[in-house]
């Protein structure tokens, strides 16, 4: 069985998958590493570039191997400095 | 399951210290920027015992791993071996407790309480008791058995208190009946003061004297064409009654003088056993002060009883005349009213006798109003 028989098709290609509830929590499967990180602005690596999720009082709730999970205040998301 | 630790990294570029850690396949969580050198975060104990010399190798300043959540109250526990003991023998200290009866409430016994009390007592239910030996449907028969004017008995458990709540009967109204025929007759004895009739013919009138049984209206009503037929008589019939209870009050009595011979006693009593150092003085005639002082607190039934034994002599003195005809009265009128019944009352009225010199007899006597009619057979 391959992976793109069970996954969603950008799961394959290994591209980001950014998954924003409310205002209050970012979830991104598929990242690549952290880049920066500040209270107000946390950039990530990804297949797709650079997620930048900017906001107040941001904190990483999850950090792990393939996903990664924010919460706070969040105001903006964009990906290679265009909004998601 | 290994717990979390929360640890804190001090350096430049601490996200290329959490990606090399990503790569070992480490996870963090509640990653929080403190100050623009540092992050306060979380992992598994176990990964930071992997991350913790890759920091140090990349020349980051890494703290000491403090325990948090249920890893936290496991290492803080396990450093306590006199509360886990504490908490042990609490534990058993409160099973043992359990196992025994703490208090025996009877409720809604009105006039039955103190027989079920001395029952309970003969059956040997007391607090101090083992739970394990009352059978509850067993004591519920037995006191069915004992109080047969009982509707019904529920025993039940609350907790450490063993219930026993009664329900007395009521006798099923009479329910008036149009139907069949029959007459009214007297209750009792009295002098008609009125009659009401609804059905039926009246026998007697105002001012008639009626024995009990005596028929007041009788059950037949006649047509236009004179003659009579059947019918279930009803109607109010009012006499005058009087109404005499009597209460005897003795104006002797018997006073008791401290002789200022005491003695107290110091028992420790708990639900198995008793023990105590003196021995109960040898007085004829003593009063008894009895004081419970609890030792185990709420866990631990103990209890240091003090008695204390004042020696008294006794003998006969004459009461105040007055205070015992006061006394008998408040009797008679509390006895009187009981009697009564809500009934129209007209007139009361008090007499005092002296029986033999040593004896004060009340009667109190009330004039009523009283609807003396029943259904006759």
């Amino acid at each position: 069985m391959k992976i793109s028989e069970i996954a969603p098709p950008e799961v394959g290609k290994g591209a980001a998958r950014i998954i924003l509830t409310g205002r209050e929590e970012v979830v991104i499967e598929g990242h690549k590493g952290l880049f920066s990180y500040e209270t107000k602005c946390i950039r990530i690596r990804s297949k797709s570039g650079l997620v930048t999720v900017s906001g107040q009082d941001l904190i990483i709730d999850h950090l792990g191997v393939q996903d990664l999970l924010i919460h706070g205040r969040v105001e903006d998301v964009a990906v290679d400095g265009e909004k998601a | 399951m290994s717990g979390q630790v929360q640890f804190r990294v001090r350096g430049l570029s601490a996200e290329k210290l959490l990606n090399a850690a990503r790569q070992q396949g480490i996870s963090f969580s509640r990653v929080k920027r403190e100050k623009s050198r540092s992050l306060l975060m979380r992992c598994s104990e176990k990964d930071y015992e992997a991350f913790r010399p890759l920091a140090q190798e990349k020349g980051f300043e890494i703290s000491e791993a403090q325990p948090v959540g249920i890893l936290r109250l496991e290492k803080r526990l396990a450093k306590r071996i006199g509360l886990w003991a504490g908490a042990l023998i609490v534990l058993g200290l409160l099973i043992w407790a359990l196992g025994y009866v703490w208090e025996v409430r009877v409720e809604n016994a009105g006039a039955y309480l103190g027989e079920v009390r001395t029952f309970l007592d003969e059956l040997g239910i007391r607090p101090g008791i083992r739970r394990s030996g009352v059978n509850l449907s067993d004591l519920r028969g037995r006191l069915e058995w004992r109080l047969p004017a009982v509707k019904w008995v529920r025993t039940e458990w609350q907790g450490v208190s063993l219930v026993v709540r009664l329900e007395e009967g009521v006798p099923p109204p009479e329910i008036a009946s149009n139907e069949g025929t029959g007459d009214v007759v007297a209750a009792s004895d009295g002098l008609i003061q009125r009659v009401t009739t609804y059905a039926g013919t009246p026998a007697v009138k105002a001012g008639d004297f009626v024995k009990a049984g005596q028929t007041l209206i009788r059950g037949e009503e006649r047509g236009k064409d004179g003659t009579a037929h059947p019918v279930r008589a009803r109607g109010e019939v009012i006499a005058r009654q009087w109404v005499s209870v009597v209460t005897r009050v003795p104006i002797m009595e018997t006073a008791s003088e401290p002789t200022g011979r005491k003695t107290v006693l110091r028992v420790i009593d708990t639900p198995f056993f008793s023990w105590r150092r003196e021995e109960e003085p040898s007085y004829l005639t003593y009063d008894r002060n009895r004081e419970i002082l609890p030792l185990g607190g709420a866990w631990l039934p103990v209890w240091l009883v003090r008695e204390t034994f004042a020696e008294v002599s006794l003998r006969p003195r004459s009461r105040d005349l007055d205070e015992a005809k006061r006394e008998g009265a408040q009797a008679a009128i509390f006895a009187l009213n009981q009697a009564l019944n809500n009934d129209e009352t007209v007139d009361k009225w008090m007499k005092f006798d002296m029986i033999e010199g040593d004896t004060i007899t009340v009667t109190a006597t009330a004039e009523i109003l009283r609807d003396i009619g029943r259904r006759g057979q």
